[in-house]
Parts: structure tokens; C-alpha cells; sequence
């Protein structure tokens, strides 16, 4: 109808590669003008979250650590932290480094992961990490050893390579001794050569994405970057308890998504890589700020697609920090402390390799879980996602649809999302021509 | 050295059970490996390789063997049992949704993770996949009896034809 035509564009990713889990996202642009963004997200925490109910609370560690292939101690450690608040649970200070290098572990296999075969191919136009492996095979098995270096600590400390199955209320089931940690040292310092490298790589890397307003949320310690414990802070003068997580942040359920969206005041904020850096860069080791400070880059990111260095550097850090805490370790005359098991609730907040992960707890009298809640860092940043799209997205209407579809693409995939996929399969409409073509690919 | 290490180090073959013991069929090759235990020695060791892809390529070192198991999803009857050869098969692996790869949040499916070990030359000379064919991925324990079945019958097939020993 003249004078009333709406040229109406729908761009949609419905199922987006490299990117954890499951997710899709749906641009809806009308008159030249961005209407709609729908990032739709399949999370499997709510599902452990009903899950949980009913088991004892000795179970709890090994059911959470199946929430996610790629972060399980991330989940166990906020389990564990939560719960032995409950039970009045005092970590001697060895079985927390140990925790801590477990934990150093999981971010050195995540964030290599990331780096290496999720992001990295999209800065030098590779379909995918396969792709990059085919032509870069010595790259990728640096990337791929310098994974295992995080593999062994968990192996080591957790077990098993996977889903650790040491990690307890109270402690460890057992722990390492020290030659069996010395026995790690000289690939941990391959490891942290191969990370300063990496750092060097990924900082000359192109950003050419935005950059963004964030509001950054990340755990605070006053004596070291924040892992198991500290408080909560953003770049704009908050300083919370972790108790009063739920006072401040709420999540909602969105009509097209599974997934709880959080927000921050009624506003989209961002954890993970970048907030942590841009909010704890002075608790890095000495090593890892000399090696940063020798890029040449500058904090804060503002930018997604910087997360690639952000990892890098936590890389290296998480490196630097185990070869400390090999070298000093004592092994303790018990693996754990005695837990009794009380009634009540507890909270924690632990730092994901993807950010903040909370954990609420109720646990009865005789030691089952009452309830359970679990607020991961992907439905904490999905809203903040949405925004950067929102932002962007008119810089990108010029281009072909194909072409912005997989620019959002890119930049979702650059916040490591929890939402992937194997598959990639991109299905785009475009309403304003008279027939309506469809490109599936 | 401890004796772990050792058994690591001397391993000819190596078991992996995939999935998730949380989601229903899914569970299934983490239970038939679990039930392969009894069978470990300083020549075979069995692993419980859960959801992580990638972390297949750590597990496949050092050894000569490998005989993987995980659920599949490929519209057959539940509780069919197919046998893949690799790199021979890695085409028609990829093609069939693999329970590891689509129940759980995780970056590298089995499929993928098997491609790039063949591109990076990692592949141990042997490399058996086993899949059953899955009734039901949801919360709980519990399998569907003919993916019951199909374990036991698959647990008894690994024993005798490719470990060579008399089943108890």
C-alpha cells in the first residue's frame, strides 16, 4: 500500500556455531530501524536446579558438575562454598590453594579452548577450528597442549580429566602430594612460555567491533584475583556482599528464551574476562603484568572482540599462579575438615571462566537440598549481548543479510557464550522484496 | 612414578564411556564403561570420558587402542548398536547426533573432536566407536529397557571381541 509500506527484515541465527549449548538469535528490522533483538538461549542449570532437590548434599558436587562440559569445577566450587556456609566449614588455607589451583586449571582448559578454536578463526576468516587445524596444524596443537597443561592440574587434583570427582564438602576426598605436583612443573612452564606467546598473537589481532558502555561486575578480593572469594564491585562505585546478589539482581523470564535474563538494577552489565581484568588487573602477578604492559594495550576493553586477549592474559595469570602454588605447597595432614551437617541457607558467588556464578542453597535437617538456585554467567549476560547487537546493528544494515547475520554471529561467539553448538545452520528472511527469499545454510 | 602412572603409561587399550549419568539414555556408555571396570589392568584402562568433546584428544594419548562408547540419536530402533571404524567411518559418524554432542552445553562434539584428531594425526592406530541408539535424553537415572539391554549385550561384545577375553 503506498505511503504505508513497512519494508520489514527478519535476520535469524537459529542455531549458532562455536558457541556452547544450544541458541539462536532473531533481528527484526523495520523501515530501516532495529526493532527486535531476540537472543534465545537453552540453558541446562534449571533443569539441575529442580534436579537438586531431594539429594543429600554429599551429592551435590559430582550432580553440578554435569551442568557443564567445559566449567564443572566453576559449579562445584560455588556448591561447596555455599553449602559450607551453611555448615560453619572453616578451609584451611592449603585445601583452599589447592581450590584454587583446581580452579586455575579449568580456566587455563576453557578460555584455550576458546582462544584457539572458538574465536581465533574468526579473525583470519576460518569457517571453523577445524578448518584453522587443517591449516595451521602446528598452531592448534600449541593451542591443544596448552590445554592439557589445564587438564592435568584437574586430572591431578580432580580425579579425572573430567567432571572431577574429588572435590568435597569440606575439602578434597585426597590431595597431591608435593613431588606429585613437581611432577607438573616443567610442562606448566612450557605452558606459561606457550601463554606469553599466545598473548603476544592474539594482542595484534584486528578489533574492529565498537566499543561499548559496560557496566563490568566481578568478584573483588583485597589479596588476589578473585577466584573462590571477595565481594562484588563494578567500575560504577558498587560494592556489594554476595548475600545481597539476589537484592540487586533479577532475573526474568523472557517469552522467547529459556533461559532467565539477569539484570543489574534493571540494566544489562557484563561478567567474565573483560569485567574481571578491567576490575582486578592490579592483583595480576608481576610476570603477567610485565608481559601484558609489552602488548601495548590498554585498559579497560571495551570491546567483545578483545575478550581473546583478556583470556590470554587470564591464561597466563592462571599459569604464573600454579607454578606459585606448586612451589609452595605443603601437603596437609587431612585432605578435609570435619563437616556437620546443619539446616539453613547459604550463598556464593564463585568466578566462572565465563564470570560470576551464584549459588543459593536451602538444605533441610537431614541434610537434603531444599532448594537449589543457579544463576550462570551466560543468562547474566545475554541482556548485555542484546544491547551490543542493538548498538551495532545499525553500522551493519548496509551490508548484505548474510553478511550482518554473521557479524552478529561473530560478536556473540566473542562473549563465549554457554549456548553452542555443533551445527552451523543459518536461516535469514528478508520480507521487503516482493517474493520472500530464503537462504538456508 | 606412582603405580597409576605406570598403568597409564604401560595402557595397549583404552576404554571411554561418554555421556551424562544425569540425563537418561544419555548415561549409557558412561555405565557400560563403569561396568568394564572390572576388567581394567595394566594393558586396558577404562575411562568415564563424560561431556567434553575436546577432551577426547588428551584422553587418546599413549595408547594403541582405543574402543569408544556413547549414546546416538539417529532415528533406528532404541537400543540398536552400530560399530564405527575410524578414520574409515569418520563421514557417517559425522552425519548421526551423538548423545555427548547434543544433550549438555559443551563446545566439541564427539564427531568434530574425532575429525581433528585424524587432521592433527593423533588418531591411536585403532579407534572403534560404539553407539546405541538412545530411547529418551531426560532428567534421572533411569534407562529405557531395551537401551538397558542393548548395554549388557554390548558390555559382553567389547569383552569378547575386542578384548579377546572370556566374558565372566
Amino acid at each position: 500500500m503506498p505511503g504505508n509500506q513497512s519494508n520489514t527484515r527478519t535476520i535469524k541465527i537459529d542455531m549458532m556455531a562455536r558457541v556452547e549449548g544450544e541458541g539462536a538469535l532473531n533481528v527484526t528490522v523495520k523501515d530501516g530501524q532495529v526493532q527486535d533483538v531476540q537472543l534465545r538461549i537453552f540453558e541446562p542449570p534449571r533443569f539441575f536446579e529442580a534436579f537438586l532437590q531431594g539429594r543429600h548434599v554429599n551429592e551435590v558436587p559430582d550432580i553440578v558438575a554435569r551442568i557443564c562440559g567445559i566449567c564443572p569445577v566453576a559449579y562445584q566450587m560455588s556448591a561447596v562454598h555455599a553449602l559450607e556456609r551453611i555448615f560453619g566449614v572453616e578451609i584451611p588455607p592449603a585445601i583452599r590453594d589447592l581450590r584454587r589451583l583446581l580452579y586455575c586449571g579449568e580456566w587455563i582448559e576453557s578460555h584455550v579452548l576458546h582462544i584457539y578454536m572458538l574465536q581465533a578463526p574468526d579473525f583470519f576468516g576460518f569457517a571453523s577450528g577445524l578448518d584453522m587445524a587443517r591449516a595451521h596444524p602446528d598452531l592448534v596443537k600449541q593451542g591443544l597442549r596448552l590445554k592439557k597443561a589445564g587438564n592435568q592440574l584437574i586430572t591431578l587434583l580432580g580425579g579425572r580429566s573430567v567432571h572431577p570427582v574429588s572435590v568435597k564438602i569440606g575439602g578434597f576426598s585426597q590431595v597431591p602430594t608435593k613431588d606429585q605436583l613437581l611432577g607438573l612443573k616443567d610442562e606448566l612452564l612450557w605452558a606459561r612460555d606457550a601463554a606469553v606467546k599466545t598473548l603476544h598473537w592474539v594482542s595484534g589481532f584486528a578489533f574492529e567491533d565498537p566499543e561499548q558502555d559496560y557496566t563490568f561486575l566481578a568478584l573483588r578480593d583485597p589479596a588476589e584475583y578473585p577466584m573462590n572469594t571477595g565481594s562484588l564491585i563494578t567500575n560504577k562505585d558498587h560494592h556489594l556482599n554476595v548475600s545481597e546478589f539476589e537484592d540487586h539482581f533479577h532475573e526474568e523470564q523472557v517469552p522467547y528464551s529459556t533461559a532467565l535474563h539477569c539484570t543489574f538494577q534493571g540494566k544489562s552489565y557484563l561478567t567474565g574476562p573483560l569485567a574481571r581484568l578491567a576490575l582486578n588487573h592490579d592483583q595480576l602477578s608481576p610476570f603477567t603484568k610485565e608481559i601484558f604492559t609489552e602488548t601495548g594495550l590498554s585498559l579497560p576493553f571495551k570491546r567483545a572482540s578483545m575478550g581473546i586477549v583478556a583470556r590470554s592474559v587470564e591464561v597466563l595469570y592462571a599459569l604464573d599462579e600454579a607454578l606459585c602454588i606448586i612451589e609452595e605447597y605443603e601437603q596437609p595432614a587431612s585432605p578435609s575438615v570435619p563437616v556437620n551437617i546443619r539446616a539453613g541457607t547459604g550463598v556464593a558467588a564463585t568466578e566462572a571462566p565465563r564470570g560470576v556464578l551464584y549459588h543459593r542453597f536451602h538444605v533441610n535437617e537431614d541434610g537434603t537440598i531444599q532448594l537449589a538456585k543457579i544463576v550462570p554467567p551466560t543468562s547474566q549476560n545475554q541482556r548485555r549481548i542484546e544491547d551490543d547487537l542493538r548498538n551495532m546493528l545499525p553500522g551493519l544494515l548496509h551490508l548484505s543479510d548474510e553478511e550482518t547475520a554473521s557479524k552478529c554471529e561473530r560478536h556473540i561467539r566473542s562473549y563465549d557464550p554457554c549456548i553452542s553448538c555443533a551445527t552451523h545452520f543459518l536461516k535469514f528472511t528478508k520480507e521487503e522484496l516482493p517474493t520472500s527469499l530464503n537462504i538456508e545454510l | 612414578m606412582t603405580r597409576e602412572d605406570m598403568t597409564e603409561t604401560m595402557a595397549k587399550v583404552k576404554i571411554i564411556g561418554l555421556g551424562n549419568p544425569f540425563m537418561g539414555d544419555d548415561a549409557v556408555g558412561v555405565l557400560v564403561a563403569r561396568q568394564l571396570h572390572a576388567y581394567a589392568s595394566a594393558g586396558i584402562s577404562i575411562l568415564e570420558g563424560g561431556l567434553s568433546g575436546l577432551s577426547l584428544l588428551h584422553d587418546m594419548e599413549e595408547t594403541d587402542t582405543l574402543i569408544l562408547i556413547d549414546a546416538v540419536h539417529s532415528h533406528a530402533k532404541a537400543g540398536t548398536i552400530v560399530r564405527f571404524t575410524l578414520p574409515q567411518d569418520l563421514e557417517k559418524i559425522g552425519k548421526l547426533a551423538w548423545g555427548a554432542s547434543t544433550s549438555s552445553s559443551h563446545a566439541f562434539g564427539l564427531a568434530e573432536a574425532l575429525t581433528l584428531a585424524h587432521t592433527l594425526e593423533v588418531l591411536p592406530a585403532q579407534v572403534v566407536l560404539f553407539g546405541i541408539e538412545l530411547e529418551h535424553i531426560q532428567s534421572g537415572h533411569v534407562l529405557s529397557p531395551e537401551v538397558s539391554q542393548a548395554m549388557n549385550n554390548l558390555m559382553k561384545r567389547i569383552v569378547v571381541e575386542e578384548l579377546g577375553l572370556p566374558h565372566a
